[in-house]
């Protein structure tokens, strides 16, 4: 590679070729995923211990986890539409696409806010068992995920209907949708993992 | 009673802590483990710190402007080679210890004496569960075991993680609260007072929370639990019999137990054999015989513990004195 | 340039506030280093006034100028603060005071991120020692175990600024990892292959991959404990089942990866410092690198070596046991590594090497064996939580402490384009050294002797009194090496050697620029063929040009005409996000009930104004104009 011989372009120049922000967007994700993984190693350490009920059994609806669950895969493929319409220049597609994206997201968080009604009203609280304990901070932390990269979408919608956002941000876009996508994948553990496996 | 006492007191070790010296069977492994690593480690140290000390004198140097040392950059052999010695060094140290970690996971002996040990902040429960089928011997701060005989130690907990450790006749197990039930054992060669000292920090007093092992002749062991099967007569006048009452009208049976009347309170030591016990306050102070010790700490704990969960009830020396004459006589 | 005129006496001078504030908006990673120096600086001092009072406490048996629960809260201070204050904190100043330089870069890949970093650090350090005013800062232990940490047990303010405080220093670690492991992979200069890259820089990446897997179950751990404590759940209650040693494993599983992460910098320094005064390269920097990814990786693998006393089985403890001895290899190959470069080099003993291989080497020898000894399994059960462990781990810190000073008499030149005094500077040096012997062997006989740690007192009579009073005295001798420095540093500033641009015949590109370093770095990115390629500009590739060739212009711009470098604008939302950070999780202190100290619910106003005040410098910060 020729020697730089203009310093003003210096912050574009990389290494490796990829933009800095999606390089840190994974290194952060993968920070992420000791994090999450922490909070699951607690639940399975807890798993079956505790003293007192409600337990699992009592409280869970696999449909109805299941119906939001598929909702928040189907956000998945709602924002790689939209990352593939910025890329093509498409801004009205991308904003249909976030919306849906942020749309589907938001239902996912309202029915688990529903769901955790639901359990509440069964007995199951922070307090009252390692199971409520466990259960309710993995799956608030979540949550808390989700409603940010909920913000996230809704900031880049507005962006884009001030017109700030151009092909030019697709990379922005991209990023968001890393972040997205890796909170998906996270809810496929947990619900697997806590909700499917034989308890 | 008196006899042992004596002879514990007088088998007191200098340097009671000092763990390379070592007092029973467990400690004694644990020992010969630990000087075989510090040879090889002082070996190691020596040679080291020796070519490094040997490399910068040897190449002091000015720099010349015009002259540099050889650039070398490394020898792929040499470095495998100094990778590979450490290994083996280490495989010496390894098998011994794998070796030890079982057998000191293992009792030695399929009948070992079993005591149950239970921390609390800052002081220390021991009970001999069917010492006698269907008796039990509780008692607080002072271990006895016979000499010779394998003791097998559960441990927990009754509130926060301390640490049952005894240098000289064993390494530490932690004490932990909840479900799990930690194990250890050891034994004393000789007759002795050994010293117990609690090893993870558990609180203020987590300075302070000692314990005593005393270990006696079987023979004198078989009696003293013989002894302690039947609860200390009730003193009938005088002032034991004074201190036996203010007892409990000054509130002390709210938190401790004495066998064989109706004070049980379950939060402080079971006071039962205080009399011959060779400290109070959890290993702080000499239980002497004219019970001076024993009278600082009933009068003012806070004093000499500050924190502890014993409360300084302002009594007078007179009520004082009367508590310690009655407690003196529980042996 | 003209200068403005003010009244005279009252008002500050003339661009002072202007200067201040260019301070607090800064994104330039030179700067950011300072400031970090500055503040490590400052919580050395304070760290070191912690351990002055400790030996003053147990220079006497039952002493009583400490009551208990002062005592306490000062060893759990006088770690906290030492190992994430001030290591930490002087890890940070070097990455960013050296590694930009050291790749050919203009700074870091996020200079907004590294400015954030660093107010996080400030806030979180200040948050952490906030305790005191309350008259109860953290006292369970650096490492806070659970249960003890439970409200039940602690009830005090004290574990909640543990709690919060901690956090938010998690917060800017993980920040600045983040940071630094992009820069690294991506804005290396051109031709700079990974193995061509200084060891230090390398020793940054493999930290930065370590703090930001390392921290997260730490961050993890705490929130458990904060939701028990603020919220009633029960991560760490036995009466409802639970088990405190999940805290233990948590813990640890960050805290062993931590010891790597406090000392391969220190090792990164340590690998600079040797082969520039040996005037040879690094011997066997394959080696050297690999081995660092190797504790890296293995690091993971040893965690429980710090609880083979809770009674996780004989399985366990020997497995750990295994892979613990097993990491001492690596660790100690970089030594002969170090010893090699050494070896038939023209040595200059200059203060930068008396501490590298004096200070470090030398005691982390002894370290490393007391190490060996632990992972000793039953060796353990004895020397675990006396002062053999205590003089253990101090035989690793205090080197790494040495390497730091070492690191600073080193670089010292670059950044303030003066000399430390050599004279001083082995005066700093022994008196040091001596006093870290002193310290801390007299409590390697004390651990023999089995005085247990953390204990406010001990009973007179045991043998202990002398090896304690001998302790005593080392810290205070330590204490005057580090007064010497300070004196040292003042005295340079004010009329130190001037240096230039390469005052040490060095052998990487930092040494390239002008001292001090302007702000665009480099005026042109060098292009980089060769490891160790100021050596090789100088010298030759493999020294054969036996004189140094004219020393290459490192600025080639004599004329100070202006140079045409675009570099970022400064900004405060990184300070404004910091401070939402901080005063949210304070907030979450003040969640306690008055009876202790705290608001009650009125905490939900704090930590609510802590969330926008955070959202306010975070969307600041995303939609600034670009630079």
């Amino acid at each position: 590679m020729a020697e730089a011989t203009h310093p003003a372009h210096v912050e574009h120049y990389t290494s490796t070729g990829i933009d800095h922000r999606k390089i840190l967007m994974w290194l952060f994700l993968g920070s992420e995923c000791l994090f999450f993984g922490s909070l699951i190693a607690t639940y399975q350490v807890y798993r079956g211990q505790s003293l007192v009920g409600p337990h699992p059994h009592d409280v869970f609806n696999i449909p109805y986890t299941s119906i939001s669950a598929f909702v928040l895969l189907m956000s998945s493929l709602t924002m790689a539409l939209a990352v593939n319409s910025i890329r093509l220049g498409n801004l009205p597609a991308t904003r249909i696409w976030l919306l849906l994206t942020a749309l589907q997201g938001s239902i996912f968080v309202g029915g688990q806010v529903f769901e955790f009604t639901t359990f509440v009203e069964h007995g199951l609280s922070l307090q009252v068992n390692l199971f409520g304990t466990t259960f309710f901070v993995l799956t608030g932390f979540h949550g808390a995920h989700v409603t940010v990269g909920i913000i996230m979408l809704f900031s880049l919608l507005f962006a884009s209907l001030l017109g700030k956002l151009t092909p030019a941000q697709a990379l922005t876009v991209e990023i968001v949708g890393l972040y997205w996508h890796f909170v998906d994948i996270v809810w496929i553990v947990i619900f697997t993992v806590v909700y499917l496996l034989p308890y | 009673m008196a006899a042992a006492a004596v002879g514990a007191a007088g088998c007191s070790p200098a340097d009671p802590l000092n763990w390379l010296i070592a007092s029973g069977d467990a400690a004694e492994q644990v020992r010969q483990l630990t000087v075989l690593v510090m040879v090889l480690g002082a070996l190691v140290f020596v040679a080291v710190e020796g070519l490094l000390i040997y490399a910068l004198l040897r190449f002091r140097r000015p720099a010349p402007a015009d002259q540099l040392p050889p650039q070398v950059h490394g020898h792929t052999r040499l470095e495998v080679a100094w990778t590979m010695v450490p290994v083996l060094i280490l495989v010496v140290i390894a098998v011994p210890t794998v070796r030890t970690v079982f057998a000191l996971a293992t009792p030695p002996d399929a009948n070992p004496l079993r005591v149950e040990v239970i921390g609390h902040q800052w002081w220390w429960e021991f009970r001999y569960p069917d010492i006698v089928p269907g008796k039990t011997i509780t008692t607080a701060n002072e271990l006895r075991i016979p000499v010779g005989r394998t003791v097998l130690a559960s441990v927990t907990s009754a509130d926060v993680i301390h640490s049952f450790w005894v240098p000289r006749l064993t390494g530490t197990i932690d004490v932990i609260p909840g479900k799990q039930v930690n194990r250890v054992w050891f034994n004393a060669w000789e007759p002795g007072e050994y010293y117990g000292w609690c090893k993870e920090f558990c609180g203020t007093q987590h300075a302070q929370m000692r314990f005593r092992v005393v270990a006696m002749p079987p023979a004198e062991f078989d009696r003293w639990v013989q002894a302690r099967l039947t609860p200390p007569a009730v003193p009938a006048s005088g002032q034991a019999r004074q201190g036996y009452e203010l007892f409990g009208q000054l509130g002390c049976s709210a938190c401790h137990t004495i066998d064989g009347t109706p004070y049980q309170g379950k939060v402080g030591p079971n006071l039962t054999n205080i009399g011959e016990r060779s400290t109070v306050g959890a290993g702080l102070l000499p239980n002497d015989p004219d019970g001076q010790n024993l009278a600082r700490w009933i009068k003012d704990p806070q004093a000499l513990k500050p924190g502890v969960k014993m409360p300084t009830l302002g009594l007078s020396d007179a009520q004082v004195g009367a508590i310690v004459a009655y407690l003196k006589s529980l042996k | 340039m003209a200068t403005v005129g003010r009244a005279v006496g009252v008002a500050p001078r003339p661009g002072f506030i202007e200067y201040l504030w260019s301070w607090v908006t800064t994104v330039d990673h030179k700067r950011i280093g300072i400031l970090y120096g500055l503040t490590t600086t400052a919580f050395l001092l304070v760290g070191g006034l912690e351990a002055l009072l400790i030996r003053i406490q147990l220079a006497h048996p039952e002493s009583k100028f400490l009551d208990p629960n002062t005592y306490n809260q000062i060893f759990t201070m006088h770690g906290l603060t030492m190992i994430f204050l001030v290591v930490m904190g002087y890890n940070a100043t070097f990455f960013n005071l050296v590694v930009p330089l050291q790749l050919g870069a203009r700074d870091v890949a996020f200079p907004r991120l590294n400015a954030f970093s660093y107010w996080v650090f400030l806030f979180g350090a200040l948050l952490l020692n906030l305790g005191w005013l309350w008259g109860q800062a953290p006292g369970v232990g650096w490492f806070g175990y659970a249960n003890l940490t439970s409200v039940e047990y602690t009830p005090d303010l004290g574990t909640d600024f543990y709690v919060m405080g901690l956090q938010v220093l998690g917060i800017s670690s993980i920040a600045s990892a983040l940071n630094f492991l992009v820069t690294i992979i991506n804005l290396r200069a051109p031709g700079m292959s990974m193995f061509k890259m200084p060891v230090f820089s390398w020793m940054t990446l493999v930290v930065s991959v370590l703090v930001i897997t390392a921290f997260p179950p730490f961050t993890v751990g705490l929130i458990e404990v904060m939701f028990d404590r603020l919220f009633g759940t029960n991560f760490f209650n036995p009466a409802a089942g639970a088990n405190p040693l999940l805290w233990q494993h948590l813990f640890w599983i960050f805290g062993h990866p931590e010891v790597y992460i406090l000392v391969l910098p220190a090792m990164g320094i340590v690998s600079e410092v040797i082969p520039v005064f040996a005037r040879k390269p690094l011997f066997g920097y394959p080696f050297v690198v690999f081995s660092g990814i190797f504790i890296g990786f293995l690091g993971w693998g040893v965690w429980a070596h710090h609880m083979f006393a809770v009674g996780l089985g004989p399985i366990a403890n020997t497995v750990f046991g295994i892979t613990t001895m097993l990491i001492a290899v690596p660790t100690g190959v970089k030594i002969f590594n170090w010893l090699a470069t050494l070896w038939g080099g023209q040595i200059q003993v200059k203060t930068p090497l008396l501490f590298a291989a004096l200070g470090f080497i030398a005691p982390f020898i002894i370290g490393g064996v007391t190490g060996v000894m632990h992972a000793t399994v039953p060796s353990d059960y004895q020397q675990t939580d006396t002062y053999f462990v205590v003089a253990h781990f101090h035989y690793v810190i205090m080197p790494i402490v040495a390497a730091f000073f070492a690191g600073i008499y080193y670089w010292w030149p670059k950044y303030t384009g003066r000399l430390l005094d050599e004279g001083l500077g082995k005066l700093h040096f022994w008196l040091f050294f001596v006093g870290t012997n002193l310290t801390f062997g007299a409590q390697v006989v004390l651990g023999f002797l089995g005085m247990p740690r953390r204990n406010y007192t001990y009973p007179a009579g045991l043998g202990w009194e002398p090896w304690n009073l001998l302790s005593s005295i080392g810290a205070f001798l330590i204490a005057l090496s580090v007064l010497v420095f300070i004196v040292n540093a003042l005295k340079s500033l004010r009329s130190g050697e001037p240096a230039g641009p390469d005052p040490w015949d060095g052998r990487t590109l930092e040494w390239l620029t002008p001292s001090p370093v302007p702000v665009y770095n480099f005026a042109e990115i060098p292009v980089v063929r060769y490891r160790d390629e100021l050596w090789a500009r100088k010298y030759g590739p493999h020294g054969e040009r036996a004189a140094a060739a004219a020393r290459p212009n490192p600025d080639p711009n004599p004329g100070r005409e202006e140079v045409h470098v675009h570099l970022p604008r400064p900004s405060y939302y990184p300070a404004v996000a910091a401070l939402g950070i901080a005063l949210g999780f304070f907030g979450g202190v003040m969640l306690r009930p008055a009876e202790v100290g705290g608001l009650g619910p009125l905490g939900w106003v704090l930590v609510g104004l802590g969330a926008l005040i955070t959202l306010a410098g975070l969307y600041g910060w995303a939609f600034e104009p670009a630079d």
